[in-house]
């Protein structure tokens, strides 16, 4: 009978945790990655997230150096019961800034300037873009790198590649979409190889949306919606402020007592 | 006006000084106002929230123990303004809206952006709000609105997301 509760034990605590992951402390690092990647949930204080030693358990998570990434240090550790498993590192920007960057690179992609790939760096920070090596020397496509530098700052590693991409379905948006050249990792060392691997399809599903292309070169798109931060910069611009008879409310009211 | 800057306008506050409150009003109005206008949707109804915060701030400011007076009003600006958006439900919204719209109508953008927030449910709306307007950490929004921090950021996202698709 005790062996059998205690094998009912065990597989409560192998299978409940997942239940109560989304509102309770998750159990490792690794459960507040996957909770971050699906819901799309990533603080702004977060730089990215890697794994440590090759393994899926350990995993380094960078915070901006700022007070807001070291509080938020304390906040990651205060949210994973394991918290061996949680390293960090520090990083200069924000993982949320960067997809949102990628987000608005479809305008570039549509120009045929040499622009065929784009993906989140998570280690270095950057986006790296792959650039065609045809059009390494094309004043066109140096000028639009130019102007990418100048409306999103320095955030670009440059990669000059033969990539291809190829789709599997090319008739329907969101068809698979596959890589064709290892030069997608280049900037990924091997151990860290198993969440690159998986940031850099979450990378490609995002592109998915906004850059297919189809065998013919024809681009297809979709409408561009507002990134998160032009959400976040509509919200504060449209605060106001109360009428100024308010001020002059209270003031009365208090001047009563 | 920074951490300090405010606990310093507070110590003046609770010594009677009513430059300070003058001070904390033009520094906190603003968003107190818009974050109880957020919850509430309504203008008027926002104005008589921030009446009454700044009233009370200045017949009862927190005392010194309270570590974070930011956080402190702002959470006493959501409570009346969830009291008061519970009791507005019982009235007619439609009509309410309409007002609003009148008003409103000026800036499209910001009729735009305040048709698609009221589209969201009212945790939402809050979470946004304390966060943005209010320029709250989520972690000081979890206690205030009752959710766990995990919790808060999928609404937070989940907010942002509908916008998008709104706006």
């Amino acid at each position: 009978m005790r062996k059998r509760i205690m094998a009912v034990l065990l597989l409560v605590c192998f299978c409940i945790p997942s239940v109560f992951a989304t509102d309770a402390v998750f159990d490792g690092a690794w459960d507040l990655y996957q909770y971050w990647e699906e819901n799309d949930a990533y603080p702004d204080y977060v730089s990215g997230v890697w794994s440590t030693d090759g393994g899926v358990r350990n995993l380094t998570i960078g915070v901006l150096d700022t007070a807001e990434g070291n509080a938020g240090k304390e906040e990651i550790l205060s949210l994973v019961r394991d918290d061996t498993t949680v390293a960090f590192a520090y990083g200069k920007k924000s993982y949320n800034e960067l997809t949102d960057v990628m987000d608005a690179l479809m305008p570039y992609f549509e120009r045929d300037q040499g622009l065929i790939s784009a993906g989140v760096n998570v280690m270095a920070g950057a986006i790296n873009l792959g650039i065609h090596e045809d059009r390494q020397d094309d004043p066109a496509t140096i000028a639009m790198i130019e102007e990418m530098r100048q409306t999103f700052g320095d955030v670009f590693v440059i990669e000059y590649t033969g990539l291809v991409f190829t789709y599997a379905d090319t008739a329907t948006v969101g068809g698979t979409v596959t890589y064709t050249d290892p030069h997608v990792l280049f900037a990924i060392a091997a151990s860290v190889v198993i969440l690159a691997a998986l940031t850099t399809a979450i990378v490609l599903k995002k592109r998915q949306v906004s850059v297919l292309q189809t065998s013919t070169g024809e681009t297809v798109t979709a409408d561009a919606r507002l990134t998160k931060s032009e959400v976040e910069e509509a919200v504060k611009t449209s605060a106001e402020a109360p009428s100024d008879a308010l001020k002059q409310r209270i003031f009365d009211e208090i001047g009563k007592d | 006006m920074d951490v300090t800057e405010l606990n310093v306008c507070m110590e003046r506050l609770r010594a009677g000084d009513r430059e300070a409150f003058s001070c904390l009003y033009d520094e906190l109005s603003r968003p107190v106002y818009t974050v109880a206008r957020r919850i509430v949707q309504s203008r008027e109804i926002a104005e008589d929230i921030t009446q009454e915060v700044f009233v009370r701030l200045y017949v009862s400011p927190p005392p010194p123990s309270i570590e974070n007076p930011r956080a402190w009003i702002f959470r006493m600006a959501r409570n009346l303004a969830i009291d008061a958006w519970r009791k507005k439900q019982s009235t007619d919204i439609d009509d309410v809206q309409l007002a609003e719209a009148d008003v409103a109508d000026a800036v499209a953008l910001r009729l735009d952006t305040e048709a698609a927030i009221g589209h969201l449910p009212a945790m939402e709306r809050q979470i946004l709000s304390l966060h943005l307007d209010g320029d709250m950490p989520f972690r000081e929004i979890a206690p205030i609105v009752g959710l766990s921090l995990p919790a808060v950021y999928r609404r937070y996202r989940k907010a942002i997301k509908t916008l998008q698709n709104l706006l």
